[in-house]
């Protein structure tokens, strides 16, 4: 009863906070709807492709045969043919004169020749002194999609690397259906930002929320009015967490509901992303309230909250790759959880598992915050 | 009487500082008991032990007859406590922030009469935000009372108030008195502690000076009424008397001064006065007569004022 009493203060305060409502619920919702506009159609074929006109020359140079025709076509068809919903048309031409002269006046943007060889692919035995089929491409300059015209050259390039692997060597990897992954359905932006979303907004409330208002409640002397009540130190930390986790309770369901609205992939809604999900919250709670307990004072915590707000986000993967950072900052992303949760997100959405490292780093940080809080947690709370 | 509060040898140190330096008193029950002294004298320090708030360093404290170490949450029931600033929650009402806090206790206090009692009734939908200091100031006393307490800590309730304010939260106090609740009050106004106190221990620099009724008080300096007035020349000079004090008043320019005189015979003092300022053709104006208050026992007991 006294515990539901000092929420209900507590959640009023939140509730007729412009900054907190805005920072917890709207953002990350504007934020999402935003960047998804925007950069919505890169990699989506499936839903944008009356947007995109790029059309694709394929010539052939000999027709070609058993598995070097299934793989030629998966191929074509894998680069996202229109006629089987992906974002391309494929126009199929004669002559590579006419192929090179519809680029010309500008009906292609690209143009692939299938070389004469290609059905050396059927082969069954490693003739290593056989030239490996190389499958060509000519782009124009001033192509309509840059990033689409990307994306056909690096599925090329491997390609001609699995073609090449085929002749030289015994083992076989060149799947089509992999290939189709690849070109039109692996990269989802949505699907991509959906967990930066939610962990950007974990973040605000864990990094921001919780360790402000409680370094806001002992120096303003909040908590000393509240310990004049029978109120445990514990039932207030508690509280304080609750009210955090309700606040974050509200944030995730709003960008859940949005996500489902734009229609991010179903695994985002399986119990093991929101059981994941939920153990990242627990971790990111626990990091702020370790930064609270290093430097408890308001100022201090407020400054601290901004960089590591900033730090963990830019450099946990949220909205770009930091696998190649340079190494002066990439240790910040080798201990940084964000890192690791994103990845985890993410590995859920796209059907991979988790790794060692998925768990093990947010736990180690749960149990070294816990311990740091624990120990520090009459001086954080000015309780004598 | 029975003591409802016991101290004895309270100590509390701040690294250098001796905050609580082996006090003792004893409060009864029904009674308003003042700390009376000046900024930093360590009131406050002294009622947040009592109050749970701080740990003694050594000491012995014994409430309703039994000694505790620590003020445990029977005993928080019992108790109210006003800090010296409350900080509430801004963007709650008025009757959000009294309904919250009853719901800490077990025990609850009527709101409405609270509120009617300590007139914020025209404030009971306003935002803490809204409120001026004296409607913060008794938002915070009617929180100290929504358990309905025994025992009713009110630390410097009337500080940064205006005079009308003040006398309606005096009044507030004496009716809390009359109901029957013991009130420890710290203060540095001596008017408001003669006025609301039935003991007052004086404290300075973390020792109590002195102790007792304020009538004790006075009577223990021996002094009986005390003469004051202006004067545009130095007086002093003219004047040889060891009880001649001269009262530092910056309003008033450097050759005005005031004059305060202790006497047991105030009509031979005053006729020596006047005798001084014809033979010397001075001019003295705005004379009176007052009696001694606690002012006057902690200006005897520390040579300074109570707002030094």
């Amino acid at each position: 009863m006294k515990i539901k009493s000092l929420l209900s203060i507590f959640l009023k305060e939140d509730f007729r906070n412009f900054i907190v409502i805005f920072w917890t619920f709207v953002f990350p919702l504007i934020f999402f709807l935003f960047f998804t506009s925007l950069f919505g159609n890169i990699g989506n074929g499936s839903e944008n492709s009356s947007d995109m006109e790029f059309r694709a020359g394929i010539y052939f140079e000999k027709p070609p045969t058993g598995l070097a025709k299934e793989i030629s076509q998966g191929l074509v068809t894998g680069l996202g043919d229109k006629n089987s919903g992906g974002p391309f048309e494929n126009i199929y031409v004669s002559s590579f004169d006419e192929g090179i002269q519809l680029i010309k006046d500008k009906k292609l943007e690209i143009f692939i020749v299938f070389p004469e060889n290609l059905d050396m692919l059927n082969l069954k035995v490693v003739l290593s002194s056989v030239p490996a089929p190389v499958v060509k491409s000519y782009y124009r300059s001033d192509s309509g999609s840059d990033f689409a015209r990307k994306i056909f050259k690096s599925v090329l390039d491997s390609v001609n690397v699995e073609f090449y692997k085929r002749i030289s060597s015994a083992e076989y990897t060149l799947e089509v259906q992999e290939l189709n992954k690849k070109a039109s359905d692996t990269f989802s932006y949505k699907d991509y930002l959906f967990p930066s979303v939610l962990l950007m907004s974990i973040l605000t409330v864990s990094i921001f929320n919780t360790p402000l208002s409680l370094a806001y409640s002992i120096e303003k002397g909040i908590t000393k009015k509240i310990f004049t009540t029978p109120i445990r130190s514990g039932h207030f930390l508690t509280v304080v967490i609750l009210e955090n986790l309700i606040l974050l309770g509200i944030s995730i369901l709003l960008i859940y509901i949005e996500g489902k609205l734009m229609g991010v992939s179903p695994k985002a809604f399986s119990a093991k992303y929101i059981a994941y999900l939920f153990m990242n919250v627990i971790t990111l709670i626990s990091v702020g309230l370790l930064m609270l307990s290093v430097f408890r004072k308001l100022s201090a915590v407020n400054v601290a909250a901004n960089i590591l707000y900033q730090l963990m986000m830019f450099l946990g993967g949220l909205f770009f790759d930091v696998s190649h950072t340079p190494m002066i900052i990439r240790w910040f992303v080798y201990i940084n959880p964000v890192s690791y949760m994103a990845q985890g997100l993410r590995n859920i959405i796209n059907g991979m598992p988790l790794g060692f490292l998925n768990y093990f780093v947010p736990l180690l940080w749960i149990g070294a915050c816990i311990i740091i809080f624990s120990l520090n947690f009459k001086k954080v709370m000015n309780y004598e | 009487m029975e003591n409802i509060i016991e101290v004895s040898n309270l100590r509390k140190y701040y690294k250098t500082v001796k905050a609580v330096d082996d006090i003792s008193f004893s409060i009864a029950a029904g009674k308003v008991f003042a700390l009376l002294g000046p900024n930093g004298a360590g009131k406050t320090t002294t009622v947040e032990i009592l109050e749970g708030l701080r740990r003694a360093d050594s000491g012995r404290i014994t409430y309703f007859g039994k000694e505790i170490t620590k003020v445990n949450f029977e005993l928080k029931e019992k108790i109210g406590v006003q800090l010296q600033n409350t900080v509430f929650f801004e963007s709650l009402t008025v009757k959000e922030t009294l309904k919250g806090f009853s719901g800490l206790y077990e025990k609850k206090f009527d709101i409405d009469i609270l509120v009617k009692k300590l007139e914020l009734e025209e404030k009971l939908n306003s935002k803490i935000k809204t409120l001026s200091g004296g409607q913060k100031q008794r938002l915070a006393i009617a929180v100290a009372l929504v358990n309905d307490p025994d025992i009713v800590f009110l630390d410097e309730p009337t500080t940064g108030l205006d005079p009308q304010a003040r006398r309606m939260l005096w009044d507030f106090i004496n009716e809390l008195k009359s109901s029957g609740k013991t009130i420890i009050l710290t203060t540095h106004y001596m008017e408001e502690a003669e006025y609301l106190s039935d003991f007052v221990n004086i404290v300075d620099h973390g020792k109590v000076i002195a102790c007792g009724t304020v009538e004790q008080l006075i009577d223990s300096i021996g002094m009986k009424s005390i003469i004051r007035f202006h004067s545009n020349k130095k007086f002093d000079s003219y004047f040889k008397d060891e009880n001649l004090k001269i009262i530092e008043d910056t309003a008033l320019s450097s050759e005005k001064k005031i004059y305060e005189i202790q006497t047991d015979n105030v009509e031979t003092t005053l006729s020596n006065i006047f005798e001084t300022t014809r033979k010397n053709s001075l001019s003295i104006s705005e004379i009176a007569i007052r009696q001694p208050n606690l002012e006057d026992v902690f200006l005897k007991l520390t040579g300074r004022t109570l707002r030094d």
